[in-house]
């Protein structure tokens, strides 16, 4: 591999809006939201901002497909903007843009946004969106829930675990993200449960009950980016860098085979072969403080603790009920609450993550911060498990 | 296939030859790699075929996963009347994996590693009074719990 984005690009600054159902607000208001806090914390005008990336899914109706809603929302006339969009990583897509332009020398100060308002949609989960007429007519009533819910019953029979074994640990997994949100005002669902509640919840998908789902929500997350030098020109004494970002999507032959594991997500273990070696790291199990991952479904995370490396294969189960990624644990996970309870604004969701590790790691996290963590990492898988992208960026403190 | 009063809900995906229905996909005529739904192309990576053809799959498969679809997805789905329905991954002898509903037990009898017989069935009825069948998988009578 080439040297990879490793140490090339530092935040600046950051800004999440509050998550949740925001009738008060539209998709320009959250990005300003965003925004305002992301120009305070870099100390920057906004004329500094070169260039921008908006990370937008489906919220066309309200924000169009261009970059113009970022132009007009955050007072940017004339600044080339980048509208993109990638299922589920369209936030972690919006910040590879903007880093790998400061990296390659084009701009010295870049804007990722990414922002999407699904409450406006008026459907209680993900709305209908059309993937091409063919695939829309074809897919037989496969929803979000019914297709990750799959990787129940296939990981149970895979590693032989009872059901109500695999449950109780996909229940700790929703319990643990409800504790930890909490202790943020920023997230949607705030409300602290217990395991018997997730447990008796009602089916969603089996075995998927009402708390093994993420919530629907609308939010914008942001990040400024630039060089480490020019960051440390301006005046940042702990900076945080970009150690990797890495993309896979499904290799074609993966979608509907049966070579593919459709207990796990094979893309989310090649993205993490490649993010750790470009980021250096040895031992993830060791090095990182900190992981946010696409808690879609509990079970999502469950099984992704085994594909990041971090727990042995068929262990995730026993490790995730031993506390090994609650707040107090080992390897903490989604110490914001995750997707769980921030929802999962398709578009903000892969920010709203890397906010969480960069707010971590300056020691900003008030009631839910970690001790002296250094190095964190995010995770999105877009699609289903079958067919999807997984993206992966690990962020760590910058030695001086 | 489907008699006057009946339609598939897409064209192309299933056929019925002698009254036996079959699922049709494709397959590479370089690396022999099948698909399903149908395709013009291979996309293995690590094939440089051009060319995939039409091809009857199955009928039978063998259960890999399954789940309870317990709420109704967004309209475009158009099931009607909606209950609540079993969905699985069914394996079949091409190598494929096939999303698809399931049918023919209760929605908890479903076991995974259980042999499985392609039907077809009605999901709604159109404005002409046809009915719009689509391809699920039911258990193999001998072993429906
Ligand atoms: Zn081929």
């Amino acid at each position: 591999m080439a040297h990879g984005i490793r140490d090339k690009v530092a935040i600046l600054g950051m800004g999440c809006s509050r998550f949740g159902e925001r009738w008060d607000a539209g998709p320009d208001d959250l990005m300003v939201e965003a925004f305002k806090e992301a120009l305070a914390d870099a100390g920057l005008e906004r004329d500094r901002i070169e260039a921008a990336w908006l990370g937008v899914f489906y919220q066309e109706q309200s924000t169009s497909k261009s970059g113009l809603p970022l132009s007009m929302a955050l007072r940017l006339p004339n600044v080339p903007v980048t509208r993109v969009e990638n299922l589920c990583a369209t936030g972690t897509e919006a910040l590879r843009g903007a880093a790998y332009a400061v990296a390659a020398g084009a701009c010295d100060v870049a804007l990722a946004m990414g922002v999407e308002k699904l409450k406006d949609t008026g459907f209680a989960g993900l709305p209908e969106r059309t993937k091409g007429t063919f695939e829309d007519l074809w897919q037989p009533g496969f929803t979000p829930p019914g297709a990750f819910a799959q990787l129940g019953a296939a990981y149970a029979a895979k590693h032989g675990l009872p059901m109500d074994e695999l449950k109780r640990a996909m229940a700790h997994v929703s319990w643990k993200s409800h504790e930890n949100a909490a202790l943020n005002p920023k997230a949607h669902l705030r409300n602290r449960i217990t395991v018997e509640q997730a447990l008796n919840a009602p089916m969603v998908a089996y075995p998927l009950g009402t708390y093994d789902c993420c919530g629907v929500s609308d939010g914008a997350a942001c990040a400024i980016v630039t060089t480490p030098e020019i960051a440390r020109s301006l005046g940042k004494r702990d900076l945080v860098t970009i150690k990797a970002l890495q993309l896979a999507p499904s290799n074609g032959v993966e979608m509907g085979h049966a070579s593919w594991d459709g207990a796990h997500t094979p893309t989310t273990r090649i993205a993490a072969a490649k993010a750790y070696a470009e980021a250096g790291v040895q031992d993830p199990r060791a090095e990182l403080s900190l992981i946010e991952v696409h808690d879609c479904f509990s079970i999502t995370e469950l099984v992704l603790m085994e594909d990041l490396g971090l727990s042995e294969p068929g262990r995730a189960a026993f490790d995730v009920r031993d506390g090994r990624y609650d707040r107090d644990g080992a390897i903490p996970c989604q110490v914001d609450g995750g997707l769980k309870c921030f929802g999962h604004p398709v578009g903000a969701s892969g920010l709203r993550m890397v906010y969480e590790v960069y707010t971590q790691l300056l020691g900003r996290a008030g009631a839910r911060q970690l001790s002296s963590p250094t190095l964190g990492l995010t995770h999105n898988l877009g699609g289903i498990p079958n067919r999807n992208v997984a993206s992966i960026s690990i962020l760590g403190l910058h030695a001086a | 296939m489907p008699t006057p009063t009946s339609i598939p809900v897409v064209d192309g995906l299933f056929d019925v030859q002698d009254g036996a229905p079959a699922l049709v996909g494709a397959k590479c005529t370089a690396c022999g790699t099948h698909y399903f739904p149908r395709r013009a192309r291979c996309s293995n990576p690590a094939c440089n075929g051009a060319e995939a053809a039409p091809v009857r799959l199955g009928p039978r498969g063998v259960l890999y996963s399954w789940s309870v679809q317990a709420y109704r997805p967004p309209p475009l789905f158009g099931m009607d009347p909606w209950a609540p329905y079993a969905i699985g991954l069914v394996d079949l002898p091409e190598g494929v994996r096939v999303m698809a509903m399931l049918t023919g037990a209760p929605p908890e009898a479903f076991q995974i590693g259980s042999p499985m017989q392609l039907r077809l069935e009605p999901l709604r009825v159109d404005a002409d009074g046809r009915e719009v069948l689509t391809w699920k998988f039911a258990p193999v009578a001998e072993h429906v719990a």
